[in-house]
């Protein structure tokens, strides 16, 4: 059994499986808030688990595809360009959306961090988890952090964008495309960005450009945190 | 063959903003590099959006499948969260409401008031 779970075949064939069978419920339910992501990872996690298989041995064969998130990454500047008018024009308001509302947001987790009393080897993760997969990886890389732990809230931050937000954004009452599209990027990258890329051309874009911009932010505003706060 | 070509030029971009970072001791993440790289590219014209149509379509249409591996990484590290989950997930949930509500909202207001400027403008 360990020879067949430790291949390379294993973790690729299960991961391209969970998400082609995601896809094809999400399309017979016709539920618009279910997200392929968030199923194959609840039917993933309970196959894992149930069959008490290392998540190392998964990993063997599904990192070859998982490598593919970066390159992906890279393209969302594409899907930019084409839009970049928009960027152009409201550049300002752009920028300060995603300073003031990766301020509020590393505030307010600074805030619950102290309240909820989280263990220490939590923290810093925690700080990090608003920027962007590849991006936080590799600032979790730079400041020596668990890897593992900085994809969870990622993907935590990410579904949660793309379930809720257009939610939210109804009930407020924005339809404003850019400040539409900028908050999906700034809060959920990649999983957002899949959202507002669905939602319009225009908001896929400035979802794409706020990741850029949220990581680069992110990038100096979290090791300054570090280096008052440790 | 054509989107192998262009994975390959995407490929290019990584792997020289991998070099820059280790070579200049560039303390950013490489990934973002490649994406200031391939931006400055295009701005200057040197590379065309349209060499990465195809890989790109492809990449974009199934990002979350990317995400799926590292997502389940969770799983080799539900011993720590035993007795944490329900305080982090309360953290992911407030800290992203705000981080959202407040950039939504300080760009629609922003945009707002540029728009009645400009409409100011053409009655002046």
């Amino acid at each position: 059994m360990y020879a067949v779970t430790q291949s390379i075949e294993f973790g690729l064939f299960l991961t391209i499986g969970l998400y082609l069978l995601s896809v094809e419920i999400i399309k017979r339910l016709k539920q618009p808030w279910l997200n392929p992501l968030l199923l194959s990872i609840v039917m993933g996690s309970l196959i894992l688990w149930g069959m008490k298989i290392p998540y190392e041995d998964y990993a063997y064969g599904a990192s070859w595809i998982g490598y593919l998130l970066t390159p992906a990454t890279v393209c969302l500047v594409l899907s930019f360009y084409r839009q970049s008018h928009l960027f152009k024009k409201h550049w300002k308001p752009v920028l300060a959306g995603v300073v003031a509302g990766a301020v509020a947001g590393i505030v307010v987790t600074v805030i619950l961090i102290y309240l909820l009393d989280i263990p220490e080897v939590l923290r810093h993760t925690l700080m990090t988890k608003n920027s962007t997969g590849p991006i936080a990886l590799e600032i979790a890389g730079l400041l020596q952090r668990p890897k593992d732990l900085v994809m969870l809230m990622e993907v935590g931050c990410g579904l949660f964008g793309f379930v809720v937000g257009n939610p939210i954004l109804r009930l407020m009452g924005i339809k404003d495309p850019v400040a539409r599209g900028v908050a999906f990027g700034a809060t959920s990258h990649i999983v957002g960005t899949a959202k507002a890329i669905e939602n319009s051309k225009e908001e896929g874009a400035m979802s794409s450009v706020a990741i850029l911009i949220t990581g680069l932010v992110y990038l100096v505003l979290v090791p300054l945190l570090f280096l008052v706060w440790r | 063959m054509k989107a192998l070509q262009q994975f390959f030029y995407l490929l290019g971009f990584l792997f020289i903003s991998r070099l820059l970072t280790v070579l200049l001791h560039i303390p950013v993440p490489s990934t973002i590099v490649a994406m200031l790289l391939l931006l400055a590219m295009l701005e200057l014209g040197i590379v065309k959006a349209h060499w990465f149509e195809e890989i790109q379509k492809f990449l974009l249409q199934h990002i979350l499948l990317f995400l799926i591996p590292v997502a389940l990484s969770f799983v080799g590290v539900l011993h720590l969260l035993q007795d944490t989950w329900l305080r982090l997930l309360v953290i992911i949930i407030v800290s992203s409401t705000v981080t959202f509500v407040v950039t939504a909202k300080t760009i629609d207001r922003m945009i707002g008031k540029e728009n009645k400027h400009v409409r100011s403008d053409t009655v002046d």
